[in-house]
């Protein structure tokens, strides 16, 4: 039912119910549909949506309330206790609440990595839930808010509920806030046209990036990635190439159809991508892409490692050596350790953890030898804030990205080693020409996905450049917004890849 | 604040009307034009036919309607369909007879004890592609397909149609279709001799599915007044498939329907030297001594009356003179096994 016609029909009488309620009804109205839709997708697996929504619930309600008897308790005892039989009181208070946080998120992590590694387990046939990663991640970060007192803990189970189960984002993300999602939920939304309107072109524009680029180069990177013989080295580059293309289209399309979906029930879910292959440096990229995972790796398991007295202790005893390296080393163990974590987040495999080794590393290092950077851009006279350089910038991170996607472009070790081998040994660059021919896409196959690009790229530098492109839409004359409207969904109906002749892809994201 | 309203409702009803004629549009174009070319001329036929033709391509390729108007003066339409089973036949027939009401249905039996409900995808879109989204259709899509299948891509042909855009040709812009009214010529011939069978009935051909479906059509036909005869293609075939298309005579006699088999009759029709395109089809010189058939035992047996002369049905005609103009002096070329 995942973005099938029948979800579309669920969406649109969700919409009219969601619309004809009474106001403070409307959240009745997302949770009935959240969980038909969960339960209807997934019926068996249900079973821990609803563990880790019930754990996380009474877990920060139990959090919270052993936090306000810590402060209840000391300001009760305030003249009577002493400084030390308060830092005892607060110690065994804190501990209760360390060893709660660390059950449930033992329990939590450890359901999401049995079936991340089930297929070292004798339960290969288990089928990750779907969504599994994106509900546990998003109720996870709540428990440590409310852990950290950043929010309440919320009272109402069915108002939670909710909040982890809600339907546009549950497949794919974004990876929500609590306490920017939450409220939004319980605000009245009066039947907005611009709204829906906007939230439908969002949707469409997704749609085709999906539908139009993403699922069309799938059918050209499958076949070369998946072919045990022979593809020369040069067709291996360009599919890695194509598959950037296509992950980013796939990803990001999945996300704006989300975003769209949930803003015309008014509700506005976090950015996940800021154009990534605008970044100069790969740094500056998870910046950009999926940023509502690496939002949640920095906060929830950099900071807490960079702020940790065995940090402050590696760094100040590198830093009586060199001041430099007692800075940058630590951060980089906590790089590559958090990078190790977003590969893990995605498989327990060797073509995630090298994928997330890889990307570590290249943090670790860029930090590290910055000084020897800086350097050589003085020695050369080097502007690295000239167009050149960001345009050189640009080209490295995407040929780094690229390296980083040739791990897991087949999911194994041995995918990678055959490709690998075929860009050393059998690279051939004119068979890019003479074999291109010889798979499923055809050259019209390609134009299309070149002109969907373009099309793509020019959104993309006026939305870097600021423009709010869907504002500047609506404030066109209204035969124009039809047209242009008219036009993306023709565009998309012709040319997307969808029906029996093809089996559209899966989200590839929706597979983590 | 009403009048901007409802000036953004009627953008909406414009846009929305102006989108949907694109789509249609677009469908329109991209569709695969076999049905079309096919079953257009039923469509654009503005007088109830006589007779209507139903089966497999064994029909197909043996009843030539516009041969039948020029010898009887009467009008039918061949509906036979490539590897069309005794089911699709069933919602096939009441698809045309929400259009038309013939005096005469004849149903070609060579599918009979068929245990399949269709053989693949594409004989059904071919059979039913032409057929406008109505309730009858959504019946017959829902009855005849697993839920497994794609059975919106029956009701809303483009969703498997959209993909033909890199292979458009000026012809899916001419909208030229055949005025044959559904038979397709065979020039080809296989030299066989005409077998001998021994007669058994396949008792167990009776109990599938097919024959369910088969016994449902005669019994509605008959209910709306509705002649019904059965024919079977003259054909090479084994002792077990004829013993199963024997069978069809259980059927027959049950409900009373003549049942004309063309393989086994005593007094052969057609020349197997001659007239076999191949084993299960005769060529354009074995539908034409068909076709003759056909139209005496019609006329003989039912009330059917001669519209020649008629002013009404002059394209008949003139789709006549350009058949015989386009078909006569083809000589028969040797079938090759592809």
């Amino acid at each position: 039912m995942v973005y099938s016609f029948s979800f579309l029909v669920f969406v649109a009488v969700l919409l009219l119910a969601y619309y004809s309620v009474f106001k403070n009804h409307q959240w009745i109205v997302l949770l009935v549909g959240s969980l038909a839709f969960y339960l209807y997708t997934t019926p068996i697996y249900s079973v821990f949506l609803v563990i880790t929504t019930v754990m996380t619930f009474f877990g920060a309600i139990k959090l919270e309330q052993l936090s306000d008897f810590q402060k209840s308790s000391i300001k009760e005892n305030k003249e009577i206790w002493s400084k030390e039989e308060k830092k005892a009181f607060k110690g065994m208070v804190s501990k209760k609440k360390r060893i709660l946080l660390t059950i449930i998120v033992t329990i939590a992590f450890g359901m999401l990595m049995v079936f991340k590694c089930k297929k070292y387990l004798p339960y290969s046939w288990l089928i990750l839930p779907l969504g599994m990663s994106f509900y546990t991640f998003q109720s996870i970060g709540y428990l440590i808010d409310v852990y950290r007192g950043d929010v309440k803990a919320e009272r109402n189970f069915l108002h939670y509920a909710l909040f982890v189960s809600y339907f546009p984002q549950i497949v794919q993300g974004p990876i929500n806030r609590f306490d920017k999602l939450h409220h939004q939920f319980f605000e009245r939304h009066s039947l907005d046209f611009v709204q829906i309107r906007s939230g439908l072109w969002l949707f469409l524009w997704g749609l085709f990036k999906k539908l139009v680029i993403a699922d069309r180069l799938a059918i050209f990177v499958n076949e070369i990635t998946e072919h045990t013989d022979a593809p020369a080295g040069s067709l291996v580059v360009v599919a890695v190439f194509l598959f950037n293309i296509e992950l980013y289209a796939d990803f990001s399309g999945g996300i704006d159809m989300v975003r769209g979906i949930s803003e015309m029930f008014g509700i506005r879910l976090a950015e996940n991508f800021n154009r990534p292959f605008f970044a100069t440096t790969i740094g500056e990229y998870w910046h950009r892409w999926h940023i509502s995972l690496s939002n949640w790796i920095r906060d929830y398991v950099f900071y807490p490692l960079a702020l940790s007295k065995t940090y402050a202790r590696l760094s100040s005893k590198l830093s009586k050596k060199n001041a430099h390296l007692g800075r940058t080393i630590p951060a980089g163990f906590v790089s590559v350790f958090t990078f190790l974590l977003i590969g893990l987040w995605h498989e327990l495999s060797f073509a995630y953890i090298a994928y997330g080794l890889w990307h570590g590393f290249i943090m670790a290092s860029a930090q590290i030898f910055e000084p020897f950077f800086s350097f050589l851009d003085r020695c050369f006279s080097i502007d690295r804030d000239s167009y050149a350089m960001k345009l050189f910038g640009r080209a490295r991170t995407w040929i780094l990205i690229s390296i980083g996607e040739l791990f897991t472009i087949t999911g194994s070790f041995n995918g990678f080693q055959r490709l690998f081998s075929r860009i050393i040994h059998n690279f051939s660059w004119y068979r890019v020409i003479t074999d291109i021919e010889m798979y499923s896409l055809t050259y019209k196959d390609f134009f299309v996905v070149g002109v969907g690009v373009i099309i793509w790229y020019v959104v993309s530098v006026k939305q870097e450049k600021g423009v709010h492109i869907r504002e500047r839409i609506a404030a066109q004359p209204w035969l124009f917004r039809y047209a242009l409207t008219a036009g993306i969904i023709m565009i998309t109906l012709i040319f997307g890849i969808y029906g029996s002749s093809y089996n559209a892809d899966d989200f590839i994201y929706g597979g983590f | 604040m009403k009048s901007k309203s409802i000036k953004a409702f009627a953008q909406a009803v414009v846009g929305i009307v102006l989108l949907a004629m694109m789509v249609m549009y677009a469908s329109k174009v991209l569709e695969r034009k076999d049905a079309y070319e096919k079953y257009e001329a039923f469509f654009r036929e503005e007088n109830d036919f006589d007779v209507l033709f139903f089966g497999s391509s064994n029909m197909q390729l043996m009843i030539n309607p516009l041969q039948m108007w020029d010898e009887c003066g009467i009008t039918s339409y061949n509906f036979g369909n490539t590897s069309e089973r005794l089911p699709v036949t069933y919602w096939t027939i009441k698809n045309a007879l929400e259009y038309t009401t013939p005096k005469v249905v004849v149903i070609e039996v060579s599918q009979y004890g068929q245990t399949e409900k269709y053989k693949d995808m594409y004989s059904v879109h071919l059979a039913w592609d032409r057929f406008p989204l109505s309730l009858t259709k959504v019946k017959a899509v829902y009855d005849t397909l697993d839920p497994s299948d794609p059975r919106h891509e029956l009701l809303f042909d483009f969703i498997i149609y959209h993909d033909r855009w890199s292979e458009l040709t000026a012809d899916d812009f001419s909208r030229n279709y055949s005025k044959l009214r559904g038979y397709a010529t065979n020039h080809e011939y296989t030299v066989f001799e005409r077998p001998e069978y021994e007669f058994r009935i396949d008792e167990a051909a009776t109990q599938t599915e097919g024959v369910t479906y088969l016994e449902k059509t005669v019994e509605e036909l008959q209910a709306k007044g509705i002649q019904v005869v059965f024919v079977h293609s003259p054909e090479v075939n084994s002792e077990d498939k004829q013993a199963r298309i024997n069978a069809a005579s259980v059927t027959a006699q049950k409900y009373n329907v003549p049942f004309i088999d063309f393989t086994v009759m005593d007094n052969c029709v057609i020349d197997y030297a001659t007239d076999m395109s191949d084993a299960d089809h005769v060529n354009i010189q074995g539908a034409t001594k068909l076709t003759h058939y056909m139209g005496e035992y019609l006329m003989q047996n039912y009330a059917l009356e001669s519209h020649a002369g008629d002013a009404s049905y002059a394209d008949w005609n003139s789709s006549y003179e350009q058949f015989r103009a386009e078909n006569d002096g083809i000589a028969l070329t040797e079938h090759i096994e592809e």
